[in-house]
């Protein structure tokens, strides 16, 4: 209880601080929203008049805890390209970049554990070299390049589906996994290649532990130990590193985002950097610290659960 | 028949030279009730002797020859299925390190009752505890109740290694090999499991094959004792006269090497 506190307070002491820095940063980088909303050839006093409006002539801090106040009480602003307020754009592309998330991440999970055990507790060596080779090379592929080729191969060349033609989950929720399938899993190959090599590694080490000798003297067989004794504390370095990869996902859904045309946040945040949105930006910068944070929090009270060792430094 | 029969037990090691083996030509027996010391230095084939006979030395590192029955049944050549029903039921082992032989993530209850999960098919969930609790008693440990819930790293190492002879004798086996099971304790947490293996003995008439580099403990423990240097046994007997009439010089080294208060007291 006490940790879920301690916990809690960092996570909105950071939310704070990233926060002011995404807005200090918007402050050093060159642009000016409003070139970008009235054009290059606007005159002086419209330029003027329009940062009044927006409220840019007023000073940082100032503008900082405006936006901080109006953000605690639900209002993320109002968008200067689309002059939508930005929670109703979210609320749109949002979803689908959450979706994509939790599908990649679930794909990882349910690929990485099972291989992970297999080729940590594999007595063939052949097996353990051939593993250890294909997990290089799949984890070399970067998601841009695996996404790329699968676009031209299944959807130009075998026209299994059409890049650029999203379904979304309301038209068809088949249709739309069928869609997401090849970003996913761009995003989650090497994801699930890092995952395996941990968990093999991690498999392996405590298979030389002492308690597995004494699981053996009581009779217990391989299969038995593993799964009784040797999964668990291998999983403990691994909860921590799926934390990680699951952020990683969701900053990695920018990029693959714009290479299968899917309208997430991703595509969103792009476009914005580029208008000078800031108030776009600043609400997704906060999102994604926000998961971050999170996912990294719902690893850490996995692994005092799982590791009583853990729940005494508290 | 005897309890344990070791024949001519040779073991080689494959990463070893070819002449070297850890255990050379190693042969006596073990009745029912017995208590039987194995004392030697560090490397001279103590441990691979105690993994040979519990059947816990892995095939593709050594070599094996000769002969080890438990019970009549040649350990050499049951299957790893057959090894599993032996093993922790009539046969078990406790080990030198207590900190680590547990799982840490698991308590001590759960693990302590291991043995019934694997052997005690029909036994309800309350038999279990009762015979855990029962066996944590037997060992030596207070307020067994409360130990059964605590994690392995909230216990010190006298109360672990309690345990993990509560774990041994849960399915009341006929054989526990301990291997130098007291080495990496204080000395008067070291008389106190003594003590206990000696009432153990008595009571259920499990025979013990006490490994220990320390003829001291050796000396308080065991009738007999074998003393092997580089795999070999040098000197066999009761073990009274084994310290009062050495024969052979690495033995007489050995007891040459107690501390002198020891010594004096023995003499």
């Amino acid at each position: 209880m006490k940790l879920v506190l301690k916990k809690t307070a960092s996570l909105i002491i950071t939310l704070f601080i990233v926060s002011l820095l995404a807005f200090l940063a918007f402050q050093i980088i060159p642009g000016d929203p409003t070139t970008k909303i009235l054009g290059t050839h606007a005159s002086a006093e419209k330029a003027a008049r329009l940062r009044e409006q927006l409220g840019l002539d007023r000073p940082v801090l100032v503008r900082y805890w405006e936006w901080l106040v109006s953000f605690l009480r639900g209002d993320f602003g109002t968008s200067y390209n689309y002059l939508r307020p930005v929670g109703s754009l979210l609320a749109d592309k949002l979803p689908v970049t959450v979706l994509l998330t939790v599908f990649s991440f679930a794909l990882t999970a349910a690929v990485s554990i099972p291989l992970g055990i297999a080729s940590g507790s594999t007595r063939s060596r052949l097996l353990d070299h051939l593993a250890v080779i294909l997990d290089q090379i799949v984890m070399a592929v970067p998601p841009l390049f695996f996404g790329i080729i699968a676009c031209y191969v299944f959807g130009i060349v075998l026209r299994w589906f059409m890049p650029g033609n999203y379904i979304s989950i309301s038209e068809s929720v088949t249709g739309c996994m069928a869609y997401l399938f090849l970003p996913a899993l761009s995003l989650a190959l090497p994801r699930i290649a890092m995952t395996v090599r941990m968990l093999r590694g991690s498999i392996r080490e405590e298979l030389t532990k002492n308690y597995v000798l004494t699981a053996q003297s009581r009779g217990l067989s391989r299969g038995k130990i593993l799964l009784r004794h040797v999964f668990r504390n291998a999983m403990i370095p691994v909860v921590t590193f799926l934390a990680v990869s699951a952020a990683e996902i969701m900053t990695g859904t920018i990029i693959i985002e714009q290479v299968f045309t899917i309208p997430g946040i991703g595509r969103l945040l792009v476009s914005s950097i580029g208008n000078r949105d800031f108030p776009v930006v600043q609400a997704i910068v906060v999102l994604l610290a926000a998961w971050i944070m999170i996912v990294n929090f719902a690893a850490d009270m996995l692994n005092h659960w799982m590791d009583p060792r853990l729940r005494d430094e508290v | 028949m005897s309890l344990l029969e070791v024949k001519n037990l040779k073991v080689h090691f494959h990463d070893a030279a070819p002449d070297r083996f850890a255990v050379d030509g190693v042969s006596f027996t073990m009745e029912e009730g017995d208590i039987l010391g194995l004392v030697g230095e560090s490397g001279t084939g103590k441990t691979v002797t105690s993994m040979c006979i519990g059947g816990l030395l892995p095939r593709e590192k050594a070599d094996t020859e000769g002969s080890i029955t438990l019970g009549g049944t040649e350990i050499f050549d049951c299957t790893q299925k057959e090894l599993n029903r032996i093993l922790g039921n009539e046969m078990a082992i406790v080990f030198q390190e207590p900190m680590t032989s547990f799982n840490p993530v698991y308590r001590i209850g759960r693990q302590v009752g291991e043995s019934l999960y694997v052997h005690g098919k029909g036994l309800s969930k309350d038999q279990k505890k009762e015979l855990v609790l029962k066996a944590m008693q037997d060992a030596g440990l207070p307020n067994a109740e409360e130990v059964y819930r605590k994690y392995p790293h909230e216990l010190s190492g006298g109360m672990l290694q309690r345990a993990m002879i509560a774990a041994a004798i849960v399915t009341k086996p006929k054989l526990l090999l301990a291997d130098e099971i007291t080495t990496a304790l204080d000395v008067s947490m070291q008389a106190r499991i003594l003590d206990r293996l000696k009432r153990l003995n008595r009571k259920d008439k499990v025979a013990i094959l006490f490994i220990s580099h320390d003829l001291h403990v050796v000396n308080r423990l065991c009738r007999h004792v074998i003393v092997m240097q580089r795999g070999k046994i040098v000197e066999k007997g009761l073990t009274k006269e084994v310290f009062e009439n050495p024969q052979h010089t690495y033995t007489k080294q050995l007891i040459a090497a107690i501390p002198s208060r020891n010594r004096r007291s023995r003499d």
